[in-house]
């Protein structure tokens, strides 16, 4: 009885200090180094630091998802840059997608989502997909457990008070909408942006002659990486809040090519899958290559198990492979991007390709508090979020 | 005897007949049924549907849902005049869902159903129905301002655009039509696509394995059945009808265009919705279709363009692959899926 009448004492006074003093304490700041502008934000849904707070804390919940085994870090591991480690990820009732798990650092700066997808172009809605999907089933939520998920938020009081931070003004501030709002606030903040390299370009550190030489390469001429993959966040759909017009390409870079007539295995058959364009066949986005030494396998389907492996299917020109029912010289493949060609590469100049691409590893970011899991270690010790959530 | 007019009776009141005498016609309730049947018989979760398909087969019901829109009565003149649908959780911004599977019997779905679009029309003289099946790219919200339909976020879009079932998430828009059934003994269809080549073992920067391999499959998906020759067989022939090749606009965050609208117009030339009601055949549809074995794609047809089913459903709803190859609005003529439909006595 004394602990409750002290809980509603204390209740009691943070509803009279929270909306004045709140929100100047949760205004955002980017804080971002000069080479990177502001990203943009939707009008809808303006980032807080609360608002940031509450989605990092949905985003490693499990209670999430409908059976309550898989959070959205199930798939995207801080430890591997958000990625999994796995060729494809797999569902909270077992399915497998048909894709790799993609980071989501800096995915802010992203004009499009997923790996080849032209109408995911907001955060907000590319996680209607991993939410709600059917085929495959990611977190496996659906119209009946709809709202009993939302209950379960509703009825955590940690919650209740995050949400109506994050959600000032709002009658009913626990709902699908807002708990899809607060993850996509969440990611928005997850940025890497210390990596070697970026140490580098700010003059706080040097690069070895093994990564310089690298580094060359990848700029120049001879191995073209850059055209793919030249923006601030290495890849080719960077844009942000001064962006006034922006293309969105998608590549296909020879990985397959079925029955010598271009194909490549559905349901990855890229662009293709939403445009229906045969010259849209196995043209994917091309990813950032921040962190790219921590998020292996690679490609859209994971089929590539090392770094290694990648630069020589760029060096070859694509990918033949040679037997089994996904026979075929990709590197003959039709729909293949003219800025794939094979390249001469030496043994040395692969390794310094390695090399460079190592000094994209942002270790700070990978081990980083700010975006870790707010539940270690603590279970469901609801005590502990609700101290992360109201500490501020 | 059918009557080929039907009236929406005009009923003034005194003191507004008194004085002018081009009143507009004052608005009068409207209700429309539908009805799901094949072939003659009528379908619903309790009972097998029977002799369904181009192989007669019996089957079970599991899903039947579909958005109707710009519903009109149409004068004798072929005017069409758009009904005004009353606002609820089956309707809103002149959209309605038609739902046929509330979860008991054989169907899956949601819970509740709905078999009726309600609304008002200007008093007057009709003789038939158009409609829409699918959801437009804007409406006019409750505020009478313009908002986003298709392709709005169905997490926080008001009912009925509001069931998950319905969404499509990788199109960003909603399945117009979701119509399922359970064919007896399966459908065998190709096999699965082959899994990716294991990729060169060996080299240094892979990360290792994850030590925490998932232990969660408690739901059996499909295929229910793995046969000798490397087919499979599974349990649910789909047919999910929806705008596709939707493209973003990244700058504002809004779906711009799609490719392929794949909306159905459907013109019932006679129609009295007092007396009649509008039946879907279910024969209509699927009578090219052998239901026990599917060519590849999608079990059934998800609207892929490259679907070997696809191109016999296009078909049915008038979607020819030359309009639904060209940006617009769907199919051109009301009079194809309007085959579809059987207008019936209530």
């Amino acid at each position: 009885m004394r602990n409750w009448r002290k809980t509603a004492a204390a209740v009691a006074l943070l509803a009279q200090i929270v909306p004045s003093a709140g929100e100047e304490a949760e205004k955002w700041s980017w804080n971002l180094p000069s080479f990177l502008p502001p990203p943009r934000v939707p009008a809808d849904n303006p980032m807080s630091e609360a608002r940031f707070q509450l989605g990092r804390t949905l985003f490693y919940d499990t209670r999430l998802s409908g059976n309550g085994k898989e959070s959205c870090a199930s798939c995207h591991l801080q430890e591997r840059a958000f990625t999994d480690g796995r060729k494809v990820a797999i569902g909270s009732t077992g399915e497998q997608t048909p894709r790799n798990s993609p980071s989501i650092a800096n995915a802010a700066w992203r004009a499009t989502l997923t790996w080849a997808n032209p109408a995911m172009v907001t955060l907000e809605r590319q996680m209607e997909g991993p939410l709600f999907g059917e085929g495959p089933v990611e977190m496996g939520v659906n119209d009946a457990n709809r709202g009993e998920i939302v209950a379960r938020f509703k009825s955590d009081e940690s919650y209740r008070r995050a949400f109506a931070r994050a959600f000032p003004n709002e009658a009913e501030p626990i709902s699908f909408g807002n708990i899809i709002k607060a993850i996509a606030a969440f990611e928005r903040g997850v940025i890497s942006t210390g990596s070697k390299y970026d140490l580098y370009l700010e003059g706080k550190a040097s690069l070895t002659p093994e990564e310089t030489r690298g580094k060359d390469l990848f700029f120049g001429e001879k191995a073209e990486c850059h055209h793919c993959h030249g923006s601030v966040n290495f890849d080719d759909q960077f844009y942000h809040a001064g962006t006034r017009e922006i293309e969105t390409p998608f590549h296909n870079t020879g990985m397959y090519n079925l029955s010598g007539k271009g194909d490549y295995p559905a349901p990855n058959r890229g662009l293709f899958e939403s445009t229906h364009a045969l010259d849209d066949m196995g043209k994917f986005r091309a990813p950032s290559l921040r962190n790219i030494a921590v998020t292996g396998p690679y490609m859209h389907d994971g089929s590539v198990a090392t770094l290694e492996d990648v630069v020589d299917l760029y060096a070859a020109g694509g990918r033949d492979v040679a037997s089994g029912p996904l026979a075929g010289d990709g590197r003959v493949n039709p729909h293949k991007s003219d800025l794939i060609v094979p390249i001469d590469l030496s043994p040395q100049e692969k390794s310094d390709l390695i090399a460079f691409l190592k000094t994209l590893t942002d270790e700070e970011f990978l081990r980083s508090p700010r975006y870790s899991n707010p539940w270690a270690g603590n279970d469901a010790s609801i005590a502990k979020t609700s101290s992360n959530l109201n500490s501020r | 005897m059918m009557r080929s007019e039907f009236f929406i009776i005009f009923v003034a009141t005194v003191a507004g007949a008194a004085g002018v005498s081009a009143a507009p016609a004052k608005p009068q309730a409207v209700e429309i049924s539908f009805a799901l049947a094949a072939d003659g018989q009528p379908v619903d979760c309790g009972h097998d549907i029977h002799g369904l398909g181009a192989n007669h087969v019996n089957a079970k019901l599991r899903e039947a849902s579909f958005y109707v829109s710009d519903a009109a009565l149409i004068d004798k003149n072929g005017k069409a005049t758009p009904i005004e649908l009353t606002r609820n959780d089956w309707q809103y911004a002149n959209v309605a869902l038609i739902d046929f599977d509330d979860k008991t019997g054989n169907c899956r779905g949601t819970k509740g159903a709905n078999a009726t679009l309600t609304g008002q029309v200007p008093a007057g003289r009709y003789q038939g129905l158009s409609f829409v099946i699918g959801v437009p790219t804007l409406g006019k919200g409750d505020d009478g301002k313009e908002v986003s339909l298709n392709h709005s976020n169905f997490a926080t879009a008001p009912a009925p655009l509001d069931i998950q079932s319905m969404s499509w998430s990788w199109q960003a828009g909603r399945k117009f039509v979701k119509l399922e059934v359970a064919p007896e003994g399966g459908i065998v269809r190709p096999p699965m696509p082959p899994r990716p080549p294991r990729a060169a073992a060996a080299g240094s920067a892979s990360p290792p394995p994850r030590a925490d391999a998932p232990e969660k499959a408690d739901q059996t998906p499909e295929p229910i059945q793995s046969n000798a020759d490397g087919t499979i067989t599974v349990a649910t022939w789909m047919l999910h009808l929806g705008s596709t090749g939707c493209k973003g606009d990244p700058i504002t965050g809004e779906i711009v265009a799609c490719a392929t609208p794949n909306r159905v117009p459907v013109t019932l030339a006679r129609f009295d919705p007092v007396k009649q009601r509008v039946v879907l055949d279910l024969q209509s549809l699927l009578a090219p279709f052998d239901l026990n074995r599917d060519k590849g794609g999608a079990t059934g047809c998800m609207s892929g363009p490259t679907d070997p089913e696809c191109a016999a459903v296009f078909d049915a709803f008038g979607l020819g692959a030359k309009e639904s190859a060209q940006p617009g609005e769907g199919a051109k003529s009301g009079n194809v899926a309007a085959k579809l439909f059987k207008v019936e006595s209530k």
